[in-house]
């Protein structure tokens, strides 16, 4: 989409007509929502008249132009004082979100009336402060280009109280029809009130609430053992040991966010020179998880061995369990023998989870586990659904169906995009034509709006988080007030707005919605005050809103039995198919951050594979590892149930064999315009392969059966990390060329015995750098040759990062293209080495290819002391500053690229062309004003946020009284954004910090210290806790 | 051919400098003929061929401004590409003018004097064509003079410790001594050339640039002294520029770059390349016009056996490389080394080994060394391998510290467009010099034949007449 500068926006009708009643509005020279009233220094100064006459010219500007676009609801910010914009002020204010009914609390950064940015909310419980990738990534979906723009009706582009009055006008032209609503598995408290509504209104009205990445089973599960259906909310506080059963609780399974968090605080060990009380992770599994890749012991087994796994473990810890349907290889049975006994000895410290890919008994058999052991795990409604709805794939068959008979009338269909995510013998594409009217609340056009007759639906904007009002419960109930920060940009509604509207009330506003059903649950006194406060802290008080957590005993299996499954074989493989961490289930798909952020485990971008291990790989005749210039990949042909798919094919260790992991959410147009995305490499925007042909409802996680094909062809992937599809790649025969280690590990042992082993000098676990290696003695004499900086005065910069609890879910780097606009480069510009993430997650496999070990290491800009990257620049446009940063200096930049040659880091961007370029004036919206945009021919890199450093600096010297507490806080968005954070950073120069501390501790150790770098950032070793007794 | 020399092959007496019968009128004839010569088709032609091709690079490089460094095939790694690996091959070939111009002078090795002015006009077109790239390959092109030390209002100098603009420095400077020098020597020709012209035009342009040289013995010993503190001052450049060019890898962390041996090693390569790029020239052009007798097989066999000397210390070079790879210790540098060998650009090193220290050991046989096939052939090989050479180095660049930031370097079309292009950049100049400049230092070489000297009518033994020839040059 090419800009185009003479382009209007507008928010109504009346104002895009110029009517009276809209001139006369904005005609007043001080709006209701802007205050200007500065306070005015001592006497009037120069300054301060100055001060007025700008403040005076941008209020009577606002008057005309609606330059900020704040809601006109009373809102209030999060810890900013509201009573005044001032320019270059960023306010903050506490909203909510969720992602497949996976609810975190956000705090909302707005510049200007623009929110640029979102951080977790502390106080909420699904949050704990930060956010993942996927929430990081939502705030660019608000200025998507793409988006719709008015509801489309018959042809016409309606405003949105028009919209509302024609959606009021059908509601009430209902009667009598048989409606039915498709809705997404959103647990808002106002959506089930208004459902409720709506069922109550039209009589015999059927809700259907889809999502196509499941939790059936576990419901299904719970619904059998404990006669409704739950949600497990795991302790993770006291564990000790936690067996995963194919459960991806770190990678997005159920609040992954807060998991992780309360995971790594078992894992921490900081400074401590005790590590004995770490936890420890066994995760089962086929495929490869961010769970499994964090796991100390990671045991791999085919799909239907996880359950024969549980089972195992089950019968050992007196849990009655079915016989098994497929055998486990012996080392399985060992380790289940090693699980158990590890599970029994923890006793209440055990943990065992379930993952959704596994089958009902799985989950029946983990609550049955947590139960004998006394495992600390809570029981909680699940707020995404009606209580006696259908499961999701049932739903979407049964809607199908309905349409299909045509026993539907009407058909509201309040997001999502049911035509690509509903499971292939559920095609609403042909069904949904047979609706006699359809309403469809849609971000943008898609597959679903493709499929709609245009003559008999209507088709309305659907609003972002951002831009509504609403209310979502986390998981443990605790609910949060979706606060707006800014009017709908285009004539979008909310889902509640909608229904209202529906439901005849054609003015409601999703403000009086959502404040007025609080008002009459909470009852009337001290109201205000109460949402008020709701809203400035963004959470609602339990004791109104938070669920009891029922501690339930289950009734044994609830008559689960195991599943009649066979080991896959070479001509019967297993296809399983696991949301996309980036793209999740392909409502990501037109977001060019999380396209372009890798796969934490594959490290491609902008595409999927079918991923197969080494063995199948080889004995299906795929190559394993793209050649060095050439990165066509082989192609797959796989037929599943008569049903095939053609796919680029990608050899990923650790996985089952005779398995093909094929990810959700691909294959979709990307719609935005990137100016390089297209190259020789791709001609097309639809990137990867959508799997759903082969997704049937019955098995929407894992199949059985399936005959996989090499064929003809190769398809481009642009993965980052290049040349490293397996392992840590050198030249055959060469593989043992001794370099100091790049990641640094121990077990909870080896910590006991040699604390101090990642220290310089040494590069091996527990042993001493041989002779021959000498160089890499760093001497502690060692100076630049250019003479030391004095970095005793002032602050000094610094940054941990703790590999123990990073677990590579890629938050940082988004939060980091977010937070210092960063340009999205393009598939094409990806396989040519181009990214320009300035913060990378490093993946290292280690062990044999067929079940390697796993290592995350975030690398940004070390701010090296003596930085390589500082003296070769001809026209010192990165220079060293007082406060140990490693300055870039845009403007003065000419673009040698001499830095990023000698950066032995290899963490230097550069802007090979304009990667802005052309881009629509919305997506501008979404950039931080206080970072520069980068022209082309412009190295960039990590600044350890100093735009973020210099606004601490600043209030804290506004603000003497807490001075100390405001420098403390200085984050840069990595680590704010780090879901474990496992990123510290701080003053080091201030021995109290948590980063000196933490860089004093005996795991600290720096990058390529042999190079007498002297990094600012340093890391804090692995360590693994590893069972002693495990089976090798 | 030494056989149509006075002197046999059994004569323990060197040939001489000029073969054939000429004497001072037939000299002067035979090279100003090239220049008075009517335009001929061949050259329009050839001109024609050059100069679409240096077309090719001005487009090249027009595309570049517009779009952006994007078009070459740079990646994160690999920040420099063959932008640099052109740059320090044109300069490494920029090398043999000065060195035969000033270094031989100095050593008072008269053969020189038939190819000096050749190599000169060669050095200087090579580091013009090697001037174009630092220019262009920055990102932002329009900046590029921030690299000059430009008195400003912000007193924002440039960064005097970046071994980029210690290049600059040291190139301009070469550069600037290079073409004084080689203006220098062209003084007298140019009057020659006035002296003889036929059309007004060609009178006053030579007379503009012989700045009124009447060849009076005080203008001789002006003009001697001025050569002579020019070859003086150009011959320690010789060894700098390369060297300072040498820096902008050795001066770097990298494994690969970071080497003491790099500095001696580039002053032999860059000999080398550029005396191979002599041969190139001057094989086909003494035969097309006709300066068989100036530019004699003996200049050939001498070049040739400089050419034996410095592929043999590169290949030197090479080998210790390896050594100290190994006997440091440094597993980085080991790696480095293996992946040159071994690594995906193995094919690169394979080129680079075999042309730069392979062929030229084919020199040692006097046969080989005064075959024109021959050498033609080797010194286009030797060519090839001195640029593989800078592009073995330059890609060191893709597989340094960290594995996982690891990548490959393909060049695009564009990439290769620029190359081309720069190649045609050479010898649209070159061409140029053919046919308006004397291509032979017209007095110098009459300074080296045996008419020069004054005992020559029978007064002395031949070999006497051979070693005073140039020392009384001043007789005349």
């Amino acid at each position: 989409m090419k800009s185009d500068t003479t382009r209007k926006y507008w928010r109504s009708f009346d104002e895009r007509n110029q009517t009276d009643a809209y001139k006369a509005e904005v005609s007043r020279e001080f709006q209701d929502e802007l205050d200007v009233s500065t306070p005015e220094p001592e006497g009037t100064s120069r300054r301060g008249f100055l001060g007025w006459v700008g403040a005076s010219l941008a209020a009577s500007g606002l008057a005309g132009c609606d330059a900020i676009r704040r809601p006109a609801e009373k809102i209030l910010p999060y810890s900013v004082a509201p009573e005044e914009i001032l320019p270059g002020i960023p306010q903050y204010y506490a909203s909510v979100t969720q992602v497949g009914g996976e609810v975190v609390g956000v705090l909302v950064e707005s510049h200007e009336g623009r929110p640029t940015k979102v951080e977790g909310n502390p106080l909420h419980r699904g949050s704990l402060g930060a956010l993942s990738a996927l929430h990081q990534s939502q705030v660019l979906d608000l200025y998507d280009p793409q988006r719709l723009r008015a509801t489309a009706a018959n042809g016409r582009a309606l405003s949105a109280a028009e919209a509302r009055a024609l959606l009021a006008e059908k509601g009430a032209a209902w009667a009598g029809k048989r409606v039915a609503f498709l809705a997404e598995g959103v647990p808002s408290p106002q959506l089930a009130r208004l459902r409720a509504a709506a069922l109550a209104r039209f009589a015999g009205a059927q809700w259907f609430t889809y999502e196509s990445v499941s939790d059936d089973h576990q419901r299904a599960a719970t619904q059998a053992v404990f006669g409704e259906a739950l949600r497990p909310v795991y302790g993770f506080a006291g564990a000790k040991t936690i067996l995963s059963l194919d459960a991806d609780f770190l990678g997005g399974e159920g609040p992954a966010v807060a998991a992780a968090r309360q995971w790594a605080d078992t894992r921490r060990v900081g400074a401590n020179k005790d590590a004995s009380a770490l936890s420890r992770l066994y995760a089962v599994e086929a495929s490869f998880s961010l769970t499994g890749s964090n796991a100390d012991h990671r045991v791999r087994a085919s799909h239907a061995q996880v359950e024969a796994f549980a089972i195992a473990v089950a019968g050992q810890l007196g849990v009655s369990a079915p016989a098994a349907s497929v055998v486990l290889e012996d080392r399985q049975v060992k380790a289940a023998a090693a699980v158990a006994a590890d599970l029994r000895a923890s006793g209440a410290g055990a943990l065992v989870l379930a993952g959704r890919k596994q089958p009902p008994v799985v989950h029946a058999l983990a609550a049955a586990m947590n139960a004998a052991l006394g495992a600390s795990v809570r029981y909680y409604p699940d707020a995404r659904r009606a209580p006696d709805a259908l499961g999701d794939m049932a739903a979407a068959k049964a809607l199908v169906a309905a349409l299909s008979a045509g026993e539907v009338d009407v058909l509201v269909i309040l997001g999502g995009n049911p035509a690509y995510t509903f499971p292939a013998d559920a095609k609403l594409a042909d069904a949904v034509k047979k609706a006699g009217e359809v309403v469809y609340l849609a971000d943008m056009t898609n597959e679903t709006t493709a499929a709609l007759d245009a003559a008999k639906a209507v088709v309305v904007p659907r609003a972002h988080y951002l831009e509504a009002w609403g209310d979502l419960a986390h998981i443990d109930g605790q609910v949060a007030l979706q606060q707006p920060l800014i009017q709908p940009l285009h004539a979008a509604l909310s889902e509640l707005e909608l229904l209202a509207a529906l439901l005849g009330d054609k003015d409601a506003k999703g403000y009086d919605l959502v404040r007025g059903a609080w008002k009459d649950a909470t009852g009337a006194v001290g109201f205000h005050k109460r949402w008020r406060r709701w809203l400035h802290e963004g959470v609602v008080d339990d004791a109104h809103a938070a669920f009891a957590a029922s501690p339930k005993a289950p009734s044994g299996l609830g008559g689960l039995t195991a599943t009649a499954a066979a080991a896959p074989a070479a001509d019967k493989l297993d296809v399983l198919f696991v949301p996309s961490h980036n793209l999740f289930d392909g409502r990501f798909a037109n977001n060019s951050w999380q396209q372009e952020v890798p796969d934490p485990l594959t490290k491609i971008t902008w595409d999927n594979a079918a991923l197969l291990s080494p063995a199948t790989a080889k004995a299906l005749g795929v190559v394993e590892r793209p050649v060095d210039s050439d990165f066509a990949v082989d192609m797959v042909e796989v037929t599943l149930n008569g049903a095939t798919l053609k796919t680029a094919a990608w050899v990923m260790p650790g996985l089952a064999d005779n398995t093909v992991v094929l990810t959700l959410g691909y294959g979709r147009e990307f719609k935005n315009y990137l100016p390089y995305q297209e190259g020789s490499y791709n001609d097309s925007t639809v990137y990867g392969f959508d799997v759903g042909p082969l997704r049937a409802s019955a098995a929407p996680f894992a199949a059985s059966g399936a005959k996989v094909t090499k064929v003809e062809g190769s398809y481009f992937i642009a993965a980052v990390q290049r040349y490293d599809n397996s392992r840590q790649h050198s030249i055959e025969g060469f593989e043992n060329m001794e370099r100091p280690k790049i990641v640094r590990e121990t077990t909870v042992a080896g910590y006991a015995e040699n604390p101090t082993f990642a220290k310089p000098g040494i590069i091996q676990h527990g042993a001493p750098m041989p002779d021959k290696t000498k160089f890499a003695v760093l001497h502690p004499e060692a100076k630049s040759i250019y003479g030391d900086f004095d970095y005793s005065q002032g602050h000094q910069w610094g940054m941990v990062i703790d590999l123990s609890t990073c677990t590579g879910c890629n938050a940082c780097m988004v939060a980091c293209v977010a937070e210092n606009n960063i340009p999205m480069v393009g598939k094409d510009q990806v396989r040519r080495g181009r990214e320009m993430h300035w913060i990378r997650m490093d993946r290292y496999f280690t062990g044999d290819d067929a079940n390697p070990e796993v290592v995350h290491q975030p690398i940004a800009c070390q701010q090296c002391e003596t930085a390589p990257c500082e003296n070769v620049c001809p026209v010192a446009a990165t220079v060293h500053s007082p406060e140990g940063l490693n300055d870039m200096v845009y403007n003065r930049c000419i673009g040698t690229r001499y830095c990023a040659n000698n950066c032995p880091l290899k963490v230097r961007r550069f802007n090979f062309y304009n990667y802005s370029k052309g881009q629509d004036e919305l997506i501008h919206m979404q950039r931080n004003p206080n970072v520069t945009v980068r022209f082309r021919g412009v190295m960039e890199k990590c600044t350890y946020c100093v735009q973020r450093i210099n606004k601490g600096k600043r209030n804290a010297a506004l603000n003497p009284e807490v001075k100390q507490q405001i420098i403390d806080r200085i984050t840069p968005a990595c680590a704010q954004g780090c879901p474990t954070k496992a990123i510290t950073f701080g003053d080091i120069n201030n021995p109290k910090s948590e980063v000196a501390q933490l860089k004093a501790a005996a795991l600290d150790y720096v990058l390529l210290s042999e190079l007498n770098l002297q990094s600012r950032t340093s890391f804090l070793a692995k360590v693994r806790n590893p069972n002693p007794s495990f089976p090798g | 051919m030494s056989d149509t020399s006075p002197h046999n092959k059994e004569s323990i007496f060197p040939p001489p400098f000029v073969a054939g019968k000429h004497d001072f009128h037939s000299i002067t004839e035979a090279i100003c003929g090239v220049v008075e010569k009517p335009l001929n088709i061949n050259w329009i032609l050839a001109l024609g061929v050059a100069g679409t091709v240096m077309a090719m690079l001005f487009a090249s490089i027009g595309y570049l401004f517009w779009e952006g460094t994007g078009i070459w095939g740079l990646n994160n790694p690999v920040g420099w590409g063959w932008a640099i690996v052109n740059f320090v091959f044109w300069v490494g070939i920029g090398h043999a003018g000065t060195l035969i111009s000033a270094v031989l002078f100095l050593f008072r090795q008269k053969w020189r004097t038939a190819i000096n002015r050749f190599a000169e006009a060669m050095t200087i077109f090579a580091v013009i064509c090697a001037l174009v790239f630092p220019g262009i390959h920055v990102g932002r092109v329009w900046a590029a003079y921030w690299m000059l030390p430009i008195p400003n209002q912000m007193a924002m100098w440039p960064n005097f410790r970046s071994p980029l603009l210690w290049d600059v420095f040291a190139v301009s400077t070469y550069f600037t001594v290079s073409l004084l020098f080689w203006y220098v020597g062209l003084v007298p020709d140019l009057a020659t050339l006035r002296d003889r012209a036929k059309s007004k035009l060609a009178f006053w342009g030579y007379g503009l640039f012989s700045l009124g040289w009447r060849g009076a013995n005080r203008h001789w010993q002006n003009y001697e002294r001025a050569y002579m503190l020019l070859a003086a001052l150009a011959t320690p450049l010789v060894l700098s520029v390369h060297t300072i060019v040498s820096f902008d890898f050795a001066v770097s962390v990298l494994p690969g770059w970071h080497t003491t041996i790099f500095p001696p090693y580039f002053v032999a390569g860059a000999i080398f390349s550029g005396f191979a790029m002599v041969l190139t020239l001057a094989v086909p052009s003494r035969k097309l016009f006709g300066l068989e007798d100036f530019i004699t097989i003996r200049h050939i066999e001498n070049m040739n056996k400089i050419i034996l000397v410095t592929g043999t210390l590169v290949g030197y070079a090479y080998a210790m490389e390896f050594f100290i790879a190994w006997y440091s210790g440094s597993p980085y540098e080991g790696f480095a080394f293996i992946n040159r060998a071994f690594g995906p650009y193995w094919w690169a090193y394979l080129a680079m080994v075999s042309c730069n220290v392979i062929s030229p050991q084919f020199f040692w046989s006097k046969k080989m060394r005064t075959n024109l096939t021959v050498t033609f052939i080797l010194s286009i090989f030797v060519n090839i391998g001195m640029w593989f050479e800078r592009f073995v180095i330059t890609m060191t660049l893709h597989r340094d510290f960290l594995p996982s930031s690891w990548d490959y370097y393909a060049p695009t079309v564009y990439d290769m467009s620029t190359f081309l292009g720069s190649f045609g950049l050479f010898f649209t100049l070159f061409i140029l010099f053919l046919k308006f400049l004397p291509a032979v230092a017209i007095s110098e070489v009459k300074g080296v034949m045996p008419q020069a000297d004054p005992h020559w009518e029978g007064y002395a033994h031949a070999h006497h007449a051979v070693s005073n020839a140039v020392s009384n040059k001043e007789a005349h």
